[in-house]
């Protein structure tokens, strides 16, 4: 079956710095094991750790979590050891490059990392949500795989962005109609 | 008990303790317990507050209560049954509360534990853990969930709750 990669490689240096409303929602985390400082408003998880939220699920083995308090709406959340994140990519409303007519489909995105550290915050009007993904960062959709070191999601535009950032785009979906594909492993 | 804490008010945190850890256990060896029997009887509706150091010592830190508290042998130890804690900022504003159906209060290193289930909620509504089988240090206010941790974070508006 004949398999086409086309490997772009963008700009080396790309930081997302662009202001987002990302949406509220409530986020679970489960662990085995868990410590909170009180003082500090700080909480340490470890074992089987599993965050969900309307816009990801999140597992890995060790987790550090800064929770919110009073007037502090801030959120910061360090995730390490084979982290993997099922990220939801909104509605996709790219071109498809050959047939011209716009993708159109829900898109999911498989993340898979060293570590992950999630930050949130409101300043004035406007809430920066971010998950920024480092060491042996890797994000596969159903139709490209993307690598950085590290990778930034941004959760309110739903887009990557990072430093030696690498989109791989899954061959079959460069043909028109891009159905009855079966989606090719890379490896960059 | 309320009126104990009242009048209790302004003593330094040993103090306040001391006097009503001596008050509860009183009660208990007044309430029918024979001489020649341990003192060990139970009491409800246990209260016990503390207060913080100079210069916010009129402000209470923290509210300990209980529906049912059975001091243990060697009176070291209180077993509590509906036990409930309340945290305070400085300025008097709740932070958290700590609540678990039983567990054991060490009254001299200010542990509590127990193999049972435990619920902390932040004051301001944002924030609930919870889990099964806990250590609390009440010196550095940290706590240790052994089982079955899940925490809850909502980013709705606050829900203010004041002591």
């Amino acid at each position: 079956m004949k398999r086409l990669c086309l490997i772009i490689l963008l700009a080396s240096t790309r930081w997302l710095t662009a202001q987002t409303n990302a949406p509220d929602g409530r986020t679970d985390i489960h662990a085995d094991q868990g410590y909170f400082d009180m003082d500090h408003y700080r909480t340490v998880y470890e074992g089987h750790v599993r965050v969900d939220n309307p816009e990801m699920k999140l597992t890995c083995a060790w987790l550090a979590a800064d929770l919110p308090h009073n007037n502090n709406s801030g959120r910061h959340i360090l995730a390490l050891t084979n982290v993997v994140i099922d990220l939801d990519g909104g509605r996709d409303r790219s071109t498809n490059l050959v047939s011209g007519l716009p993708n159109d489909q829900e898109q999911k995105w498989h993340v898979t990392s060293d570590q992950a550290v999630y930050d949130y915050h409101v300043a004035g009007t406007v809430t920066n949500a971010t998950v920024t993904i480092n060491g042996h960062a890797r994000a596969e959709s159903d139709k490209v795989t993307v690598t950085g070191e590290p990778l930034i999601w941004n959760l309110g535009t739903r887009q990557f962005s990072g430093n030696d950032y690498t989109t791989i785009i899954k061959g079959d979906n460069l043909s028109p109609g891009g159905t009855n594909a079966s989606p090719t492993s890379t490896h960059p | 008990m309320g009126t104990v804490c009242k009048t209790l008010y302004g003593l330094n945190r040993p103090a306040a303790r001391a006097v009503l850890t001596g008050c509860a256990l009183l009660g208990l060896v007044a309430a029918g317990v024979r001489a020649q029997d341990i003192p060990v009887q139970q009491a409800n509706d246990y209260t016990s507050v503390e207060y913080f150091d100079p210069p916010n010592a009129m402000q209470i830190s923290s509210r300990l209560s209980g529906a049912e508290a059975r001091p243990l042998p060697g009176n070291r130890l209180v077993a509590f049954k509906g036990f409930k804690l309340e945290t305070f900022a400085t300025n008097g504003a709740a932070e958290y509360i700590v609540q678990a159906p039983e567990c054991v209060y060490n009254q001299i290193d200010g542990t509590a534990c127990s193999a049972g289930h435990l619920t902390i909620r932040q004051a301001d509504g944002q924030v609930t853990l919870a889990g099964d089988g806990f250590l609390w240090r009440q010196d550095d206010k940290f706590l240790t969930i052994s089982n079955q941790v899940h925490t809850t974070i909502n980013s709705g508006p606050d829900l203010k709750v004041t002591p």
